[in-house]
């Protein structure tokens, strides 16, 4: 083949080119700490990271909805316990009252302190978190309990969150738990005539009853401390899965320091070897040697 | 004439033919970096000897043309690559910027988007009561239906380039015919005295060669013209171009019509397959229009996907049966008309998180639409509106290294076509400083030849004295 110094040159210009875009390649990927910056870099690449992107923000949007299942949970919890600490008081009251030591004095007084009770149960049976009420089923703007009626006003809605992509919890507890079986409200109401009326047998029969409005409500309270369980353990496996996912990210589309450093030494020398080469080469031919 | 002045005659043609040769390679020295170019080679011919004369001796030399050291096999390689190039350059640098439209790596686009919108859909079920977090979700919904809008309106760039560049690609192939008829001309006037036009002939290969690279050329010779077919309609033939115009239409769009002689008419835009041309023709006209297809589907389906079970929905004050996006008519142009519902957008109550009128703390129907985030959606081949778009983006991104090593690949081939090419044509400066050497010597010897014929003649006439 005839070689040319035109076609030397040539040559010479094309791979200089080729090289200048590997060392541009390999620069854009150190300065911008990622391997791939436009889809085209690595199609499948590009796919798998925005797939863990949108499944990392999908994460971070799980876990607000968890917060905020807590946060209500918490109010409920303590409600709950605020609940059984009351009727636990009423029960006393009435085991010491239905004795036979007891007044109608002291029945008397202690009537007023169930009533106490019952607007202090009431308001437990309206606890909000912010301006909705946690015991009102789907109507959160409904109050729930009133003092002239021993009725729930909600209704038995289970309000679910997401909490994974597969996974729904309910979060609340509607507060037919409190009339539902043992009417609690009745139940004070029946206590508090009772001591009125000085009827030893009612208040004796009551203590029964007041059993089963504290079991009724401890029983709710250990199913809403299961899911409060539920929805911490789905928070750490969240939490476990996003550091997975982060590292999956980043061995996806973050640049392996080591070896684009190494690859733009690579192709530095090779640069510089191509010019020195080229210089020398084009320094010959035929006219140097003439006379 | 035998004797000593044909000697002298011998020695005067051969310093003119060696002057002439030096011209030559002086020329082929001058034009080493001018890559049109092709090396010339003298022809030297013998001056035929007296027929009249018993012994016949040739009378000298005489140079009586001037050749190209072409290869016409190689030209036509040469053009076919060059048509490659051109069209995988084209497609290369079109699928860039569309894949700069569909890119997703700077973290901002379509999936950062969708992804908000869901989880902002998230937050109105996990407190549908609160108006910021519909507030939240009313925002979200915009951001995406711009961005949905953005995308739209750069395809549609990116189309409308596209055609400018069909009509600016016309108008150099109709410049480039014209300069062709005309050298048409020039070469046939010229070399019916018998000698090669090789400067017309260099400017005309590379005309053709101009030519090929914006649109898939056939090109002949035939009797020292060069015939151009262009999509299968002649633009040169003979001495005449026939040029190519541009008629819009329906669609705004550039269709590239032939006129030949006697008012014929060949509409040839389906027939433009290769080169710079036939690339833009197909991103205006297959390419582009398959990805603004499916951004408009997305759309369309998103819209009315979520208007769907919005509608069976109840919002904060108890209406029902609103849309939630402004309902679209039809997948044309959806990714560009995408718009919440004005409604909506002013009475953020009325988004409707429950599926229960009077409910203010029922999420379910908020729930029913983020479940549409992991449902297969029938009109998005069955699968889900994240995945669809992925796709697309990865669709977009193969389509785009593919053009890139298609590209690179094509320039490779045209490398090696053209190194072939200078292996015929290029000159060579070693191998014009021995020419100069032979070409010199060639010159300094018929000199001395007429010297000793001087001598001859001294002795000659010396002789009586």
């Amino acid at each position: 083949m005839r070689v040319t110094h035109h076609m030397l040159y040539r040559n010479f210009l094309f791979h200089l080119e080729h090289i200048n875009e590997n060392l541009k390649k390999d620069f854009e990927k150190i300065a911008s700490g990622k391997k791939i910056l436009r889809p085209s870099d690595d199609p499948f690449g590009m796919a798998k990271s925005l797939t863990y992107q949108r499944k990392l923000a999908d994460i971070e949007q799980y876990k607000r909805n968890i917060k905020r299942a807590i946060s209500w949970q918490n109010i409920t919890e303590m409600a709950l316990q605020e609940m059984t600490n009351l009727l636990v008081e009423a029960k006393e009251i009435a085991i010491s009252q239905g004795s036979d030591t007891a007044t109608s004095e002291t029945r008397a007084m202690l009537a007023a302190h169930i009533e106490k009770l019952k607007e202090h149960a009431l308001q437990i049976g309206n606890t909000k978190l912010g301006d909705q009420y946690v015991f009102a089923g789907y109507l959160t703007s409904t109050q729930p309990f009133v003092d002239t009626d021993n009725n729930y006003h909600g209704d038995n809605g289970q309000i679910k969150v997401n909490i994974s992509s597969y996974m729904q919890l309910s979060f609340n507890i509607p507060g037919s738990i409190f009339t539902n079986g043992t009417n609690i409200f009745q139940a004070l109401d029946d206590l508090k005539t009772a001591l009125e009326t000085n009827d030893a047998d009612s208040i004796r029969n009551l203590i029964g009853t007041l059993d089963q409005a504290i079991k009724q409500v401890i029983v709710a309270h250990a199913s809403l401390g299961s899911i409060m369980n539920r929805f911490e353990a789905v928070k750490t496996d969240l939490t476990s899965y996003s550091v997975e996912l982060t590292a999956h990210l980043s061995e996806t589309e973050d640049s392996d320091m080591a070896k684009v450093a190494s690859s733009l030494a690579t192709h530095q020398i090779i640069y510089q070897s191509t010019l020195a080469g080229m210089a020398k080469i084009m320094q010959f031919n035929l006219f140097n040697y003439l006379g | 004439m035998h004797g000593i002045y044909g000697l002298i005659d011998i020695g005067i043609s051969a310093i003119r033919a060696a002057q002439m040769a030096l011209m030559v390679t002086g020329d082929n020295i001058a034009n080493a970096e001018n890559s049109k170019f092709c090396r010339r080679r003298v022809i030297f011919q013998e001056k035929p000897p007296l027929l009249s004369l018993p012994i016949l001796i040739g009378r000298g030399s005489e140079v009586t043309n001037v050749k190209r050291a072409y290869s016409p096999f190689l030209a036509k390689q040469w053009q076919q690559e060059l048509a490659g190039l051109g069209y995988h350059e084209v497609r290369k640098e079109a699928l860039g910027r569309l894949e700069t439209i569909f890119n997703e790596a700077e973290g901002e686009g379509l999936n950062r988007d969708l992804t908000a919108f869901w989880n902002a859909w998230e937050e109105v079920s996990s407190d549908p009561a609160s108006i910021v977090n519909r507030y939240n979700l009313i925002n979200t919904a915009k951001t995406l239906a711009a961005n949905f809008q953005r995308k739209s309106n750069d395809l549609k760039e990116l189309r409308e380039d596209m055609n400018t560049e069909v009509k600016n690609v016309v108008e150099q192939i109709n410049t480039i015919a014209n300069q062709i008829a005309y050298l048409n001309k020039k070469i046939k006037s010229i070399e019916i005295k018998g000698v090669d036009a090789n400067n017309f002939r260099d400017e005309r290969d590379e005309l053709v060669r101009e030519l090929s690279k914006l649109a898939d050329v056939t090109a002949f010779e035939d009797n020292g013209k060069v015939t151009v077919l262009v999509g299968g309609v002649a633009v040169v033939q003979e001495e005449s171009a026939y040029t190519l115009s541009v008629e819009t239409n329906s669609e705004g769009f550039y269709q590239v019509v032939w006129y030949g002689e006697g008012g014929l008419k060949v509409d040839i835009t389906s027939r433009l397959e290769g080169g710079e041309l036939g690339s833009f023709l197909e991103m205006r006209d297959t390419i582009i229009p398959q990805y603004q297809n499916d951004l408009d589907r997305l759309a369309y389906n998103l819209v009315t996907e979520i208007n769907t079970q919005h509608q069976l929905g109840y919002g904060l004050d108890d209406s029902t049966g609103n849309n939630f996006f402004e309902p679209l008519t039809g997948i044309d142009d959806a990714a560009s008309l995408i718009q919440l519902d004005s409604t909506i957008e002013t009475f953020p109550e009325k988004i409707a998180a429950s599926s229960a009128a009077g409910q203010q703390g029922n999420n379910e129907n908020a729930l029913a639409i983020i479940a549409l985030k992991e449902t297969a959606i029938t009109g998005l081949s069955d699968v889900t509106f994240n995945d669809f778009y992925l796709s697309l983006v990865g669709e977009v991104g193969s389509a785009s290294q593919e053009s890139q090593n298609n590209f690179e690949y094509q320039q490779l081939v045209l490398k090696e076509i053209e190194a072939s090419v200078e292996a015929v044509s290029g000159v060579s400066l070693d191998e014009e400083a021995a020419n100069l050497v032979r070409f010199q010597q060639m010159y300094t010897a018929s000199a001395r030849l007429i010297s000793i014929a001087d001598d001859m003649m001294k002795t000659l006439i010396n002789l009586g004295t």
